[in-house]
């Protein structure tokens, strides 16, 4: 015992020591830029419309990874939400299409929205199914569920408009907030934005206000964790599960809404198609956010703040290859999980759960 | 540890099982269209068969890809060939393509076109192998070949027209209904992806841009991609809000996110490739002109050398202002509102690149 509380000790020494190592590196770093002679091009670059398209970057990153992080919590690893991304984005443009003409842009475009959680709701279900009624493997089952929409709407959409790339749909308008996007700053970069941006900033407080605060969060923490014991609380684990990847499709395909329908609301086929990894990115977010939302969301500001700084640093003559930004979440996730690890996977997910009772 | 690696072998298993159902769909979607492609003119015995290779970023682009396709279709329709297209999802699929064209029996194909850069390599490797095969390459050039004739365009002379007008727009304003530009001294350029074809375009364009007026700040970035017009809203956006009065692309699919961001500017935008205010009309109300690179003629100029005999596989063709393959068309829309002294400059300036009297630098100078 005392031997193990001393092992505890010596590891979060190391732990604190790496932080703080980290941390100085980081800050070597913003020193390094800083006394650059690209200090002026930098500091004028990170402003509102900066910190505006990191934050409107994020949304399908964000949503995504909270839409995991309760699927996984529950216990059921959803590695495919990449694929209810690419569900949501395509559906979310198909129906603003269909619809346009008879209903008008603006509600097409919130028919679109629904038709997308809809799709990835109901999407969603069919793996839960497969993975908790067939006990399927998750993890194939999520890659499967990605490989499918990565093939199926490229080749639907080929059906629809005959080409890989849908036509261009309408989409949705920033909108002001009234009294508060006169607020200087925060008005203009919380306060004028999309709709689908403004859906994420309640989900984040929401989710994690559920997930800590509420009895439905903590069966969903339970169900993870310890499935026996909410079994013997007499809740239904399964249901719980199913209600979780519920939530993580229906969030998925608003994250794949907003990919398009707040951008120039054209379904992209070709490659990894136009969510092009938000969704594993998505997994990155949640894992270095140790599953909490709010972390998930700083996690996925952090990535699309990266994307959209690499996009500015090009333009003062800065020039570092797109690919490595890229590349960043991933060697970030692998620094957290192997240098920290403080992220801790919920005991049971993965593992299928069977009731005692049937 | 013996669970770990079950694990992990299983995980192997799926992925392969993944991607052979994802390739399965790919080839499936690309025959579907071949059908459908080829079914229309293969009435008629003896018909020239041409297929055409579409880069990755292909039809949907409301510019480069649909414009060369408008050619096929002509040639379609005053030739009466019969065609095929081959629209790859990944560069790595360009070889294939090339490959199952070239070793086709039936039909014969009697030309295959390649367009873009990224295909070089692609039919550098299959033409080797088929050396009774015709190819086209438009966009780019194979050396050292004679079953392959290549087609290339001046973009740096075109972009430098789109320069003259965004310098103009930037020292003068701009104002229509639609959007309006105050002279703020700013020009902005957004690329697809970094290869010698757009640099071009961005070398021509900053020098008509910097010939002008040496202190109007100009703004570049690349995408990376021709297909991710988020990203290029994003690029645009940022430039707009930095004071930018005009943005420029050569981008593909990626410029349609910068038409997005111009709307939300209510600033001006150039499209390229063709004229943007009509192929990409949901944006018209933003496109104050568009440089035009006639993908179609080249694509149909080819085409007829084929059906009248006259196909050079050496043949090492650019096409530029003179051809009337580049061409600075004003907005359908808004393009009335250009002042009379910038498309007055706009024309001299033509006048004066056709003659050689400017000199145009390809590539950008970091």
């Amino acid at each position: 015992m005392i031997e193990d509380m001393n092992l505890t000790r010596i590891e979060n020494t190391t732990l604190t020591r790496r932080r703080i190592g980290l941390l100085a590196l980081a800050i070597v770093a913003v020193v390094a830029l800083l006394v650059s002679p690209y200090r002026d091009g930098i500091t004028s670059i990170v402003n509102v419309g900066f910190f505006n398209t990191a934050l409107v970057l994020s949304v399908p990153i964000t949503l995504a990874g909270i839409g995991g992080l309760y699927s996984e919590k529950s216990g059921v690893i959803n590695i495919g939400i990449e694929g209810f991304l690419i569900a949501g984005a395509f559906t979310s443009v198909l129906v603003t299409g269909a619809t346009a003409g008879s209903l008008g842009a603006d509600n097409a475009v919130w028919l679109g929205l629904l038709a997308a959680v809809v799709v990835g709701s109901v999407g969603a279900l069919v793996f839960g199914v497969v993975c908790i009624r067939y006990k399927a493997d998750q993890v194939i089952a999520g890659l499967a569920v990605w490989f499918i929409f990565l093939g199926l709407a490229p080749f639907l959409s080929r059906v629809y408009w005959g080409n890989i790339n849908s036509p261009t749909v309408a989409t949705f308008n920033q909108v002001a907030i009234p009294i508060l996007s006169d607020i200087p700053w925060i008005g203009r970069l919380l306060f004028t934005n999309y709709p689908t941006t403004y859906i994420m900033l309640i989900v984040v407080p929401v989710a994690w206000y559920v997930l800590k605060h509420t009895s439905f969060g903590m069966w969903v923490r339970a169900s993870g964790e310890h499935p026996e014991s909410l079994d013997t609380a007499g809740i239904n684990v399964n249901r719980v599960r199913y209600v979780s990847i519920m939530i993580s499709g229906a969030l998925s395909g608003i994250g794949g809404a907003a990919l398009t329908l707040s951008t120039v609301g054209q379904f992209i086929g070709q490659g990894q198609t136009i969510v092009g990894g938000d969704g594993f990115i998505g997994i990155v977010a949640y894992l270095m956010g140790n599953y909490n939302p709010l972390g998930t969301f700083a996690a996925a500001l952090l990535f699309a703040g990266l994307d959209a700084l690499q996009l500015r640093l090009q333009q003062i003559g800065l020039d570092i290859a797109p690919e490595l930004f890229g590349a960043v979440p991933y060697v970030a996730v692998i620094i957290v999980l192997v240098l920290f690890g403080y992220t801790r996977i919920p005991a049971n997910a993965g593992e299928n759960y069977e009731s005692g009772d049937d | 540890m013996s669970q770990r690696t079950l694990d992990r072998r299983t995980f192997v298993k799926a992925t392969g099982a993944g991607t052979l159902v994802g390739l399965a769909g790919c080839l499936g979607g690309s025959n579907g269209s071949d059908d459908t492609d080829s079914s229309g003119g293969n009435g008629s015995d003896g018909a020239t068969n041409v297929a055409i290779v579409y880069p990755v970023a292909g039809l949907g682009d409301q510019g480069f890809s649909d414009n060369a396709q408008e050619g096929l279709m002509q040639a379609e329709e005053e030739l009466g060939i019969s065609h095929s297209a081959g629209e790859p999802d990944s560069n790595s699929e360009y070889a294939d393509f090339h490959n199952q064209f070239a070793s086709s029996q039936d039909p014969d194909y009697d030309l295959i076109i390649g367009l873009t850069f990224d295909q070089v390599t692609p039919i550098e490797t299959v033409s080797a192998d088929f050396a009774d095969q015709n190819w086209t390459l438009i966009d780019a050039a194979v050396e050292g070949r004679d079953n392959v004739s290549n087609i290339s365009f001046t973009e740096h002379q075109g972009s430098y027209l789109a320069g003259t007008l965004a310098a103009h727009i930037a020292t003068e304003g701009f104002e229509s209904e639609t959007v309006s530009a105050s002279g703020e001294g700013v020009v902005g350029f957004v690329g697809g992806a970094r290869n010698p074809v757009i640099e071009r375009f961005e070398a021509g364009y900053e020098a008509g841009v910097e010939d002008f007026d040496e202190s109007i700040e100009f703004r570049s970035a690349y995408a990376g991609e021709f297909n991710a017009p988020d990203q290029g809203q994003s690029i645009a956006e940022s430039m707009y809000s930095e004071g930018a009065d005009v943005v420029y692309h050569a981008a593909g699919g990626t410029g349609i996110g910068m038409f997005e961001a111009a709307q939300q500017a209510g600033r001006p935008a150039i499209g390229v490739d063709t004229d943007q205010s009509q192929t990409a009309s949901d944006y018209s109300d933003v496109i104050v002109a568009s440089m035009t690179k006639r993908m179609d003629s080249a694509v149909f100029t080819t085409i007829e050398n084929v059906v009248n005999g006259d196909y050079d596989g050496s043949s090492d063709v650019q096409l530029g202002l003179a051809d009337g393959a580049h061409e600075l068309v004003y907005g359908q829309e808004i393009g009335s509102a250009v002042s009379d002294s910038a498309q007055e400059a706009v024309t001299t300036t033509r006048e004066q690149i056709i003659d050689g009297e400017i000199s145009i630098p390809e590539t950008v100078d970091e």
